[in-house]
């Protein structure tokens, strides 16, 4: 087993708090690396990247580009596995979604030294979110045709990315031949104007 | 018994067969069922991931019109959906300043915490209906008698547990009783409770693939007949996606049925095949129906 060797010489000392200060995040430096989140993640079972305790080192030393560039924080599939096995309830799952905002935001943040590149998985899955959310903000339900319809189209890059649909082409006919897919968009105005208010005000709180 | 319901976005269509059976069983079960008004997508893992706030925000205005209807509980058959409307009611009775932060966002609702208690289906089983009920409603002849099934409960049904606090999160057993009382055997499933993946379907179907085929090997293994769940998305992988996930992890041609925990009840009190929607399961239960021969 080789010894990695990591280098502080760009590590930004200040990451961890920003981390804190954002909602989910609170728990951080709490833990204690006994490593029980990355024992029962099933993402690392299947032998992909990602690795909990190593995400939250390198958080808390600091190596604010090596996370927030990686693949790993976008293959979590939100299990929530490891929030209930932590002895120090550090809340892993909400870290992560603490850690996607930021590297969004990052992408278009104007400090050069803080801008950074969404990864493949990032952009596809930070697509999907966003097209949930609109799909929420049209019409007050998600309406999944119209919600896949327009990932598949933009998630991948128009015009060629759309046919890397086809993969899902199976799936799609399985529900189209169960009539489980709604061609109608769900209506109901009342729904739709209050939760586009509620929208607008969380946005302007935001900022 | 009168309780609110949350249907959700995926259980009028995309899921329609669990809808129709929770309504079925709960007519059985003397449970009336009242639909919240004009409610609004629980925005799932997805909203929070982009906007917190307004995450909350579209929770708490289903749990304002859960009040304002005069509803006591509120129960909701996706997990997905029901740990929102938990984890934000536990959010808002925790932290005042941060109820009054959400209620500011709505303009003619306010929600006061802890005056509508929301939970999943299983739980208002558990705890209002009781085993014994069940038990009563179950004609001793039918056809799952005697067959071998494992349940399944997926991430949100028990996690994060120090929220849901339902039951035991390494070893859930209501599902299994359930199966019991039906009369068919509850097998030891390890994977009970290990996740899908479901939520990824779209963005990394490899991975999904991955995870749901262990899941299904593992039921085979255990010399199930049916998958008993409780979540609708878990039901688009396992069942939807069957034939792929086994393909991925090598897992030969099996055909394994999937039922919903009131598809399953469904069948023990003697309700009809299509009444139930056993038609659109993607895996056929057909076989499930015969009586087994001894």
């Amino acid at each position: 087993m080789s010894v990695e060797t990591i280098n502080l010489n760009n590590a930004d000392f200040n990451f961890k708090n920003e981390v804190v200060a954002e909602e989910g995040g609170q728990h951080l430096k709490k833990c204690f690396q006994c490593s029980s989140c990355t024992l029962t993640c099933p993402v690392a079972d299947a032998g992909l990247d990602l690795n909990p305790r190593k995400v939250i080192r390198q958080v808390l030393l600091g190596l604010r580009k090596d996370v927030l560039q990686s693949k790993a924080i976008w293959q979590c599939v939100g299990c929530f596995e490891c929030t209930d096995r932590c002895p120090q309830n550090v809340r892993f799952t909400e870290i992560i979604e603490a850690l996607r905002r930021i590297a969004v935001r990052s992408t278009k943040s104007k400090d050069k030294s803080k801008k950074i590149k969404l990864p493949k998985e990032g952009k596809l899955k930070h697509s999907f979110d966003k097209r949930f959310r609109e799909s929420v903000w049209l019409w007050g339900r998600t309406w999944e045709a119209e919600m896949i319809g327009r990932y598949l189209m933009y998630g991948r890059g128009i015009p060629f990315g759309a046919l890397a649909g086809f993969k899902y082409i199976s799936m799609m006919l399985g529900m189209f031949l169960k009539f489980k897919i709604e061609f109608l968009p769900p209506l109901n105005s009342k729904a739709r104007k209050e939760v586009r208010a509620i929208f607008k005000k969380a946005k302007s709180i935001g900022e | 018994m009168k309780v609110g319901y949350y249907p959700g976005c995926s259980l009028h269509k995309v899921a329609k067969e669990y809808n129709r059976s929770i309504f079925k069983i709960s007519e059985k079960l003397g449970i009336d069922l009242e639909e919240l008004k004009d409610w609004n997508c629980c925005g799932a893992l997805e909203v929070k991931a982009t906007n917190h706030l307004a995450g909350e925000g579209i929770v708490a205005r289903n749990l304002a019109i859960a009040e304002q209807q005069g509803l006591n509980s509120l129960v909701a058959v996706c997990p997905a959906c029901s740990y929102q409307l938990i984890q934000t009611n536990a959010n808002m009775v925790q932290d005042s300043g941060k109820a009054a932060k959400i209620n500011s966002l709505m303009d003619n609702k306010e929600y006061t915490p802890d005056s509508v208690k929301p939970m999943h289906y299983l739980q208002l089983l558990r705890d209002e209906i009781g085993l014994e009920k069940i038990k009563e409603l179950i004609k001793p002849d039918n056809p799952l008698k005697g067959r071998k099934g494992v349940a399944y409960y997926g991430c949100f049904c028990n996690r994060p547990s120090d929220v849901i606090q339902f039951e035991d999160p390494d070893n859930p057993t209501f599902m299994d009783e359930l199966i019991n009382v039906v009369g068919a055997e509850a097998q030891y499933f390890p994977m009970k409770t290990k996740c899908c993946g479901a939520t990824q379907l779209l963005v990394a179907k490899p991975t999904v693939e991955t995870l749901t085929g262990n899941i299904i090997v593992n039921a085979l293994e255990a010399g199930a007949e049916f998958i008993v769940l409780a979540c609708q998305m878990c039901a688009l992988a396992i069942d939807g996606q069957q034939k792929q996930a086994l393909k991925r992890v090598g897992g030969g041609k099996a055909k394994i049925p999937v039922l919903y925990f009131s598809q399953l009840l469904g069948i023990g009190m003697g309700l009809k095949y299509k009444s139930l929607g056993l038609g659109s399961n993607y895996v056929s239960p057909k076989k499930l129906m015969k009586p087994i021969k001894v």
